[in-house]
């Protein structure tokens, strides 16, 4: 394989172990620790906090589901677009549980070195997820 | 041979250098077609470039210097994906918010798809909702959050100091980090300079240690006070290595974005690591810590004698106290004066005794003895009429003749005991 295949191979192995199958102790298999952090708000770059952060999401809604929709590359980054879409069934940006879902797109890019996640960027549309979910502050 | 991919990313970096950092509307339909689609516009936005250009009116009304900095172009077939990083000054109407003044910065991350030499799709968008917190439009809820993230990224930052690791300080700082550094020292901005100056001064002081003492929060800033030290085992501004063990403060403010530091502002004691090396003479009257003692022995002398006003004379009127739960955290004379008028009225033959004193520097410690029988009510009990005696020790520190500052310690516990409040 060409290593821009194998980055998006890490990067599809990473989404299916932790999206997917949710299995929080593979975490350190994917990323570096600490990796570069790039994602608003309250995510922090070391496997601690990025699992933490990531509990605490699941927790606000369980039934979370992220699905790739396109996957590109080029040199050393990876840019996955996704769907995005879940229920909020606790509290949430000040909100508490609605009980609505939101669908909506997001978009990462990964930096791949050796193998591993070293720094990432991440964007929602958080707009349009908070009018969903009528979270107004 | 110029790549598709070439071509496509030159046509992202026009379209972002020659049109939107030029604030140029009328150009727009050059990068956008008229049926362009934007996955992120709002339903009631028109589709193509004339929705392209509905936003950045609006954002160039709300912004005179809007800026687009581009951080990486990824190309594949005939997408590319940016990393950017949208700046400005919040100095007009910004989508229904009044002009604030405040500066923002906002991430983008967007992928296109180019046919035609044009913008035929759009994916992604800006950190419209950082933004808007950043403006203070928004609460975050996050802040605690956002907080703690500040927090860990500077204890990556000083463990990278602390451990001589680059690599915590590559994680902690933006490669394109801006520090407004006043040194006499001539290292490059961005994140290699801050690898590069930590680097020499791990080699003016190997065993350098920074401790945080402090840290505040807001916005998008950390300010931080730190103490550093550490053996002068190697050339410092040029003089050579002094085998002093060296202390000093520093002060340092902190911008995040996107998850580092993009710029910070330092204050440290150069001045003062330089009169301990012996460079530069100290101006501060020396230590006379003989002097220190009497000053202390005096103001429990007169304590003894009633003198409740001796405090005025001997101790700053900015005095702070750091004691514990008999005697908390305090700032002034006036807690003071109360606290011995109460104590006086409660124990009337009361006698501190001083069992030993010991001054070095600007500190003057104290082991005391109290003595005195409770003939009225302490903290609204009822008098005991019992012989009562506790210890304690207190650090002082003096400072122009006056006593500034006490960290005190007594044995509570037994104090309590002898009141019948904790059982013997």
């Amino acid at each position: 394989m060409m290593s821009l295949d194998v980055n998006k191979q890490v990067v599809k192995d990473f989404h299916q172990a932790i999206m997917i199958e949710r299995n929080l102790n593979v975490i350190a298999q994917f990323l570096r620790d600490p990796f570069v952090d790039h994602s608003v708000p309250s995510e922090s770059g070391s496997i601690a906090s990025y699992t933490h952060w990531l509990q605490s999401y699941l927790t606000v809604f369980p039934d979370f589901a992220a699905q790739i929709e396109d996957l590109t590359a080029e040199n050393d980054l990876v840019v996955c677009r996704l769907s995005l879409s879940g229920t909020q069934q606790a509290e949430y940006m000040g909100a508490s549980a609605s009980w609505k879902s939101f669908s909506v797109s997001g978009l990462q890019i990964y930096r791949i070195a050796d193998g591993k996640i070293v720094e990432r960027w991440s964007w929602i549309d958080t707009m349009r997820l908070r009018a969903q979910l009528g979270i107004v502050n | 041979m110029t790549t598709l991919q070439d071509q496509n990313k030159a046509h992202v970096r026009n379209y972002i250098e020659e049109v939107i950092n030029h604030h140029i509307l009328g150009r727009f339909s050059e990068y956008v077609p008229e049926d362009g689609i934007d996955y992120s516009s709002p339903p009631n936005v028109p589709r193509g470039y004339k929705g392209t250009e509905m936003f950045f009116t609006m954002f160039f009304e709300g912004s005179s210097d809007v800026h687009n900095t581009i951080h990486e172009m990824i190309a594949e077939d005939d997408k590319v994906s940016i990393i950017s990083t949208i700046s400005g000054t919040h100095d007009g109407n910004l989508m229904g918010l009044p002009a604030t003044g405040k500066k923002f910065s906002a991430l983008l991350l967007e992928t296109v798809r180019i046919a035609d030499g044009k913008y035929a799709e759009r994916w992604g968008g800006m950190d419209i909702y950082g933004m808007m917190v950043q403006l203070g439009a928004l609460q975050d809820p996050n802040q605690k959050a956002l907080a703690e993230q500040y927090v860990k990224l500077v204890e990556t930052y000083i463990g990278g100091v602390n451990n001589h690791d680059a690599a915590a300080l590559r994680v902690a700082f933006a490669k394109d980090f801006h520090d407004h550094i006043n040194a006499q020292v001539d290292v490059p901005q961005g994140v290699e300079g801050v690898v590069m100056a930590h680097g020499m001064l791990h080699d003016s002081f190997n065993d350098l240690q920074f401790v945080v003492d402090e840290h505040t929060v807001e916005g998008d800033k950390i300010a931080i006070r730190v103490h550093a030290i550490g053996t002068q085992t190697g050339p410092f501004y040029g003089f050579p290595a002094s085998g002093k063990t060296i202390q000093w403060t520093a002060h340092r403010i902190l911008r995040v974005e996107n998850g580092q530091f993009i710029e910070a502002w330092n204050e440290f004691d150069q001045v003062g690591i330089l009169q301990q090396m012996g460079i530069i003479p100290s101006f501060a009257p020396p230590p006379n810590p003989e002097a220190n003692k009497a000053l202390v022995r005096r103001l429990y002398e007169e304590e003894n004698k009633g003198n409740v006003d001796i405090v005025d004379e001997l101790m700053s009127p900015d005095f702070v106290m750091h004691g514990d739960a008999l005697n908390p955290y305090q700032k002034g004379l006036e807690p003071l004066k109360a606290g011995a008028l109460m104590t006086q009225a409660a124990f009337p033959d009361m006698v501190v005794t001083i069992e030993d004193i010991m001054a070095a520097g600007d500190r003057v410690i104290v082991r005391l003895r109290w003595t005195g029988t409770n003939t009225g009510s302490f903290m609204g009990l009822p008098a005991t009429n019992k012989k009562i005696t506790w210890t304690a020790m207190a650090t002082n520190r003096i400072e122009n003749g006056k006593i500034v500052e006490r960290w005190f310690n007594s044995d509570v516990y037994s104090f309590l005991q002898q009141f019948g409040m904790i059982p013997s």
